[in-house]
């Protein structure tokens, strides 16, 4: 599956390896039947801000995340809903908004 | 399982933000563009908030003094520029009856500030935040805010965002030198002078 996300204009959000221990790092979380096995980010961009030392590590823009889930055995013929939670901290160079988490929904159908 | 390519837009960034606040709260729409005349401030709500020694703290307790009071957060990189620059002015400034009041938001608590407030020499009182006085204050979401306050407790400039250290030094001398209608002497003679302002200079 992936998840794409868009980001407007001039705000970049923390990757999910930020390069400061106090920046809030994206994250993906899922609840449901199915097991996330593996979460693929895009690479982020080091990117220089004038209110930091140092080039952060972001994403900005369009860009997708990819993650494969590993569904259990038994549910033949059955639907099931996951939920997931994605979770960022956007800023520009001049402001930051708070943390804020986004609910992430899809429905799969066992076969 | 059937793989489903499932392609789903989420848009993060500037979304609608949806806030019950106090009609009688602080209206903050933007930013000012200069320090409004007194005439046009309105009063800085109130407010009980811990410091890090777990002491209350109120903004009724700095009356008398010009305060700048900065909302901020260990995650946001712009309030972390403005920090120096507000130990510096408090350190210069204290003498001609200025304060520096901060205003954390983070979620974590002092398990976070503090750390990062030792490690940075922070000379001025912090404060924790929380939702209540974001909303007095007009909503504050954006870090950082910060309000100018004059000896009269009330607003005379907010700042939306990271501004130039000139900036706030250029304001915080011309509220210093501005006077509630009596002013007094290096003697300690009280004498009016009609409200006007007197400008002193730094340090």
């Amino acid at each position: 599956m992936r998840l794409r996300v868009k980001l407007q204009p001039g705000y970049h959000v923390n990757s999910h390896k930020p390069s400061d221990e106090f920046l809030i790092p994206l994250a993906l979380s899922w609840e449901g039947p199915l097991e996330a096995v593996a979460t693929r980010f895009p690479e982020p961009k080091q990117e220089r801000y004038g209110f930091a030392d140092h080039p952060l590590s972001v994403f900005t823009g369009d860009f997708e995340i990819g993650v494969r889930f590993r569904a259990p055995g038994g549910k033949e013929g059955r639907e099931a809903a996951m939920r997931g939670k994605l979770r960022y901290q956007a800023c520009t160079d001049k402001l930051c908004l708070p943390p804020k988490t986004v609910d992430v929904r899809f429905t799969v159908k066992f076969q | 399982m059937r793989r489903h390519q499932w392609f789903l837009a989420a848009a993060l960034g500037l979304g609608a933000v949806v806030a019950s606040c106090d009609t009688t709260a602080y209206r903050v729409a933007e930013a000012d563009s200069s320090l409004k005349p007194p005439h046009e401030r309105q009063t800085a709500p109130d407010f009980e908030l811990k410091d890090a020694d777990g002491r209350t703290v109120r903004l009724s307790d700095y009356r008398g003094k010009v305060v700048l009071l900065n909302f901020w957060a260990t995650w946001c990189g712009p309030c972390k520029l403005e920090i120096p620059w507000f130990v510096e002015f408090e350190k210069e400034l204290k003498d001609e009856g200025f304060a520096v009041l901060g205003i954390s938001m983070d979620e974590g608590g002092w398990d976070v500030v503090k750390p990062y407030l030792e490690s940075v020499r922070v000379n001025y009182r912090v404060l924790m935040g929380n939702e209540e006085v974001a909303m007095a204050y007009g909503g504050v979401e954006s870090l950082p805010t910060t309000f100018l306050i004059d000896r009269e407790g009330r607003i005379a400039r907010v700042h939306v965002g990271l501004v130039s250290k000139a900036e706030y030094e250029n304001d915080i001398k011309t509220l210093l030198g501005q006077e509630s209608g009596a002013r007094r002497d290096r003697s300690g003679v009280l004498a009016a002078d009609g409200g006007g302002a007197t400008q002193r200079p730094l340090g």
